[in-house]
């Protein structure tokens, strides 16, 4: 008997085994789609999932390439980290959406599909390039070889958000100037006027201009429009190439650590005369990102600093008596560069700029996935992405905002096309070796710091922040270049 | 001699074919997995830190490891200079503190008084490790809210008595001491486990003799108790000596974004998140140059540990 138990046992291990080696050495590559239908997968944020499942059936109902409502549409919150081990190691999915992809390296190891024969299909009457937005066009395009291996998810706008409802409430005019933006701060914190008047007296609070958390990057949007409108976008441009360490040099015209006062001299306490002014709620730089939204949903402070996906991620909770939210262009700073007009140049930073939507190359439904993406490039089906995350856009152009239905298309999402159309958009997507390399970054250091909360405390000042950046960027500029080359080749 | 010579030796048995078998596809597993997982893997980090990934060259396509000697090793040290790395290392090492004289000696004590049955003393267990079983996002975002400025308990509670309360998250280093703080409340429970079966696997005759003695409960802590759980406190000692490298999820999930509390660990772990891989050989380099300084200390204070009290078994 001890000895049959024994045979069993020894026979059932040397099954599994095998069976084991064979899984692991077979091929890489989707197991559990069926040929000729696809599945999406994409970061499940702000925009929520609703345009994704009407896509699909849209896609499904006009081209007849099935695309599973249950099985082939995978929101995932993780999709980001999970991203290069499935490009590297095989998966089932065919097409990602995500932000922070990093797709320079896996596609020179041909880990994603070129797509340069999507770029060339037709459109809309005119080619799928045609279709994307200039300025995100040669994002797409791996610098070494020229191919496209990317296309823009969405054409992001942020900055400052204004509650309409409070704004109409008490007569206050949307600020087109830095100077109105003060006076506006001024205004509200002047007038005191109770958000909460019904809690009881100790729990009080007036409303406040701004709302914001310890989630600082959030102010990344305004002041990186004050930036662009100071610098002007080709300097920006010019930066992302990092010719030298002297685009950092505030003396050879860098104009972030400006922007970054101007931000300091409105949102760091400071005194008004003679007496000491904060404009934000209270202890704004520690507080949960979820407890500032909230307040300023309830209407407690006027503005917030945020993208196009905030009413999208709020909608469940705004009280429409309470909030309506609309994107503000970014008011004109003082020496703001002009057009040919003498008019302030109108710029927008473009929020997840490097957000990107790729094919991975070991899909077995690469042209059918490709025919999802020539669909969605198509302005109808552009708006209803659009419609179904109430104003986020793709990075495609649109004419209008037509056919959008009512029900979908809000103040927030006109003052998203609004901002989108009528400003010249820039983003901080760089291919120069030094990025790719991971030895500087665009725009702060990558210290770990949060520069806002440390300015906002009084724990810095802008100008030692970028003394030390600069000097940090001067002393090691020639090695990181080096280094950097001897990974992509010379520039 | 002649009855020694008369003793038949044993011949020892051949085993079968199957037995033979079993043995090894019993240990295949384990030691593929040690294979594959620890050696291969610890193989490979360390021998990319000696590696430059060349990627294009010249407008051609590389893509291949070549030998780079000591560059990125170099590359670290010169970084230790730096600002933000030297508050990396130090937000790491404050773990260490917190971990083994407060939290240890917290739960030790705690466990302690659990052992002796004080009031309410199962009420209190569960109460200990009950922030042990809830998920951490939870817990950081029910931490955090505790101390909002408009919604937070702790704010309400101090205003109350007229004190105005600080920005607890809002400021460097008060950010990071809420995260010990943290670690502290969420941490507490597995120690206390951990102590608590120690001490109740000690002989209850050796406590019932201290009581006949009339021994104070002070000193049956410190001359019982602690001896006989050494060995314990020596391994939580040293797991809280790895937490200086471990500490990740606590800081990413309490300050998310950039808020000069990043650890080691996390700084790692962002760094292979957002980068290509192209200059992971750097970061590896930082990890492995980090843990071979520390190694020494590590191993000198298990050594110093081991020779306080005299392993007893019981």
């Amino acid at each position: 008997m001890k000895k049959k138990i024994l045979k069993f046992g020894t026979m059932l291990l040397a099954l599994s085994f095998t069976l084991t080696a064979a899984f692991a050495c077979g091929r890489k590559g989707p197991s559990t789609v069926a040929p000729h239908s696809l599945k999406i997968t994409f970061y499940d944020g702000g925009y929520g999932q609703a345009w994704a499942y009407k896509l699909a059936e849209k896609f499904t109902q006009e081209t007849g390439i099935v695309i599973y409502q249950e099985t082939g549409i995978n929101p995932s919150k993780t999709i980001t980290d999970d991203i290069p081990n499935a490009l590297a190691n095989g998966t089932d999915t065919d097409i990602f959406f995500s932000h922070n992809i990093i797709w320079e390296v896996p596609a020179s190891k041909g880990q994603i599909e070129p797509l340069d024969d999507l770029f060339a299909m037709e459109c809309d009457g005119k080619t799928v390039a045609d279709r994307v937005l200039p300025e995100l066009l040669d994002d797409c395009k791996l610098k070494f070889n020229g191919s496209y291996y990317k296309l823009p998810w969405t054409n992001g706008a942020g900055g400052l958000i204004y509650n309409k409802v409070l704004f109409d409430k008490y007569g206050w005019e949307v600020p087109g100037t830095y100077e109105e933006l003060v006076e506006l701060c001024e205004t509200i914190e002047n007038a005191g006027i109770l958000a909460n008047p019904e809690a009881p007296r100790a729990e009080q609070v007036n409303i406040k201009p701004f709302a914001w958390s310890s989630e600082c990057y959030y102010w990344d949007y305004l002041v990186f429009d004050w930036w662009a409108q100071l610098e002007g976008v080709d300097s920006i441009e010019n930066l992302k190439k990092l010719p030298s360490a002297d685009v950092f040099d505030p003396a050879k015209g860098y104009k972030f650590p400006e922007a970054v006062q101007l931000w300091a001299d409105l949102v760091a306490p400071h005194e008004v005369n003679g007496v000491l002014r904060d404009y934000s709620m209270k202890d704004s730089s520690g507080r949960h990102y979820q407890a500032a939204q909230i307040d300023f949903l309830n209407g407690f402070a006027a503005m917030m600093p945020n993208a196009q996906w905030l009413e999208s991620e709020m909608r469940d909770n705004i009280d429409p008596e309470k909030c309506e939210m609309v994107l503000m262009p970014a008011p004109v700073v003082p020496g703001a560069k002009t057009d040919s007009e003498g008019n302030p140049i109108r710029v927008n930073y473009q929020v997840g700029g490097g957000d990107s939507i790729i094919i991975p190359a070991c899909s077995v439904n690469k042209e059918e996935a490709k025919q999802f993406l020539r669909f969605m490039m198509k302005e109808e089906n552009a708006k209803l992405f659009t419609e179904r995350t109430q104003g986020v856009m793709l990075g495609v152009k649109y004419d209008n905002l037509d056919g959008i239905g009512d029900r979908y298309l809000t103040k927030f999402a006109r003052s998203v096309f609004e901002v989108n159309t009528h400003s010249k958009k820039f983003n901080l997507y760089s291919q120069a070796n030094m990025v790719l390399n991971n030895k500087i970054t665009l725009e702060w250091a990558d210290t770990g710091v949060n520069h806002y909360a440390e300015l906002y405390n009084k724990a810095t000042t802008v100008d030692a922040v970028f003394s030390a950046r600069l000097t940090d960027i001067k002393a090691n500029f020639a090695q990181w270049k080096s280094d950097s080359d001897k990974v992509f080749g010379a520039e | 001699m002649e009855g020694i010579s008369a003793v038949k030796r044993k011949k020892p048995r051949h085993k079968s074919i199957y037995e033979t078998g079993f043995i090894i596809l019993m240990l295949a597993y384990p030691v593929a997995h040690f294979i594959v997982f620890w050696g291969i893997v610890n193989f490979n980090s360390i021998l990319r830190t000696f590696q430059r990934y060349v990627m294009w060259q010249d407008g051609k396509l590389v893509n291949s490891w070549v030998w780079a000697g000591l560059d990125n090793y170099k590359n670290v040290w010169t970084g230790f200079s730096r600002a933000d790395t030297k508050r990396i290392i130090g937000n790491s090492l404050g773990y260490m503190v917190v971990s083994n004289f407060i939290s240890l000696p917290l739960a030790i004590i705690s466990s302690y008084f659990l052992f002796k049955k004080m009031p309410f003393a199962k009420w209190f267990r569960v109460i200990f490790f009950l922030p042990s079983i809830i998920p951490i996002v939870v817990l950081a975002t029910v931490f955090r809210f505790q101390f909002d400025a408009r919604f937070g308990l702790v704010n309400g509670f101090l205003n109350i008595f007229g004190i105005e309360s600080p920005s607890w998250f809002g400021v460097y280093p008060n950010s990071q001491r809420m995260i010990y703080l943290y670690c502290i409340w969420a941490g507490l429970g597995f120690n206390v486990l951990l102590l608590s079966g120690a001490i109740s696997r000690l002989p209850v005759d050796l406590f019932e003799y201290s009581h006949l003695e009339g021994m104070p409960y002070v000193k049956e802590f410190f001359r019982i108790v602690i001896p006989l759980i050494w060995p314990t406190i020596t391994t939580t000692f040293l797991l809280g000596l790895t937490s200086v490298f471990g500490v990740m999820l606590q800081p990413m999930m309490i300050m998310p974004g950039d808020a000069n509390t990043q650890t080691i660990a996390l700084k790692i772990y962002n760094s292979v998140r957002t980068a290509n891989e192209t200059a992971r050989p750097e970061i590896i380099a930082f990890g492995l140059l980090l843990s071979v300084m520390a190694m020494p200390f590590i191993l000198a204070i298990k050594f110093g540990m081991e020779k306080i009290y005299a392993d007893v078994e019981f």
